[in-house]
């Protein structure tokens, strides 16, 4: 029948695509990849969706890959922050990983610089 | 093809037939005296199917639970795990308020045999609400407001349109097969009623999903483009395209069939609504799929990111990183 081999190739088409990502990292403060004069005192991410908080994790680590945030994590609808230890100037590498309301799961990481 | 697509689309399969069967009971069955003499065997029927569709569902749905719950927590979900997913996630509500509308639902089946009609009032409207809490598990739960609530009111009705068409075709291919062949004469004025009650509710259903639809599409896909270009969009295309495939076979049905089955017989209109429920079973698949997709209008362009180490004077080595979206 012509509509089995159309529903065929439908679902043929379909099968192979992989789970894709939903909250997007739409953006941050500091800024992906910028640099900024003086050190930050906390860390701001802004999501594409809501995000659920119980499963929404951040973290800062310095080039040595020594970890610079306070793990105060703190989630708020699409907005996530965390408080950052004293830092000196240096590359900062933001590494996070959200869980969107719809369940979904997304991760990424990003480099930012302290200094002139 | 991922489990977790393949619960999906079971699970909704089943939750669509749990609340089809109390549409067809409540809106399409006639409930004059013509259907008195089969009337046992079909309530025997759709006491026996929804049972079987609400096992289906319940079990998908904590197999579901399991897999976000690994998902979420990038482990093994151990029973601490699936505490906090059901405790500290908007998932994990809609999980136990689904869970207890299923179990509602699974006493009214026990108790049906008592036919007391707002017991099987309010385990139709228990089926109703087990199926539209879905769209609080799927995209629209995580758009951003103040447009969320229209979100999942577009979602809420298009699954309310699916169980009160695709589910309520099920039990209508029963009858509709029972009424062919010469043992089929007690059944073929219940059924030719039911077909026409079917048709009117048919033409609300479809007018749901095509609202809600054209909805959800705008949300989810965002442009006319995308609905080409997109991965998520060419499913949406070929849901669409078996949508209109029903619809058609629907107009044939109810212009050409239903006004005539007392003097032609049910077979066309059995084989056609088969058609039908295969056409659908394909959409459902569908939507499976798309609930495990990021919609096209989620995506964003992908950016660049430069860098310079060590970032002083001196050499230096330069590197770009492709990232979405521009942040």
């Amino acid at each position: 029948m012509n509509w089995l081999r159309v529903l065929a190739l439908v679902l043929f088409a379909a099968v192979s695509v992989p789970a894709q990502a939903h909250a997007f990292l739409d953006h941050a403060q500091p800024r992906v990849g910028a640099t900024v004069p003086a050190a930050p005192g906390k860390l701001t991410l802004t999501f594409s969706q809501q995000i659920e908080p119980a499963f929404s994790t951040v973290k800062v680590t310095d080039a040595r890959g020594r970890r610079v945030d306070k793990g105060d994590v703190h989630v708020d609808g699409a907005l996530m922050q965390v408080s950052l230890d004293a830092i000196g100037p240096g590359d900062y590498t933001v590494t996070w990983r959200v869980v969107s309301t719809d369940t979904h799961v997304t991760k990424g990481n990003y480099v930012f610089h302290v200094g002139p | 093809m991922e489990v977790i697509v393949a619960v999906r689309s079971i699970h909704i399969g089943a939750a669509v037939l749990v609340a089809g069967a109390g549409a067809f009971e409540f809106l399409v069955w006639p409930r004059n005296g013509q259907a008195d003499a089969v009337r046992p065997a079909v309530s025997r029927w759709l006491r026996v199917s929804t049972a079987w569709a609400l096992a289906v569902a319940l079990l998908t749905w904590a197999v579901w639970l399991v897999l976000i719950a690994a998902s979420m927590s990038a482990a093994s979900p151990s029973l601490e795990v699936l505490e906090k997913v059901l405790a500290q996630t908007n998932f994990g509500h809609v999980w136990i308020l689904r869970f207890s509308l299923g179990l509602l639902v699974a006493i009214e089946l026990g108790l049906r045999g008592q036919r007391k009609l707002p017991l099987r009032l309010l385990g139709a409207a228990a089926a109703a609400l087990f199926l539209v809490s879905l769209a609080w598990a799927g995209h629209a739960v995580a758009a951003q407001p103040p447009s969320r609530a229209l979100h999942l009111g577009a979602d809420a009705c298009h699954l309310l349109g699916a169980g009160l068409w695709l589910g309520a075709l099920l039990p209508l291919c029963f009858v509709l097969g029972r009424a062919r062949g010469a043992t089929g004469q007690a059944w073929l004025a219940p059924a030719a009623a039911a077909a026409r009650n079917f048709s009117t509710v048919g033409v609300v259903a479809v007018l749901t999903l095509l609202i809600s639809g054209v909805a959800n599409t705008v949300f989810q896909v965002g442009s006319f483009s995308a609905l080409l270009d997109t991965a998520y969009g060419q499913r949406v295309s070929a849901k669409i395209v078996l949508f209109l495939a029903i619809i058609l076979i629907a107009i044939y049905n109810r212009v050409r069939l239903v006004p005539r089955i007392e003097a032609t017989g049910p077979a066309v209109l059995y084989r056609n609504a088969i058609v039908e429920v295969a056409l659908g079973g394909a959409i459902i698949v569908l939507v499976g799929m798309l609930g495990n997709m990021a919609p096209s209008s989620h995506r964003h362009e992908p950016g660049m990111q430069h860098t310079l180490s060590p970032w002083a004077p001196g050499p230096n080595a330069a590197s770009a990183r492709m990232h979405s979206p521009m942040a």
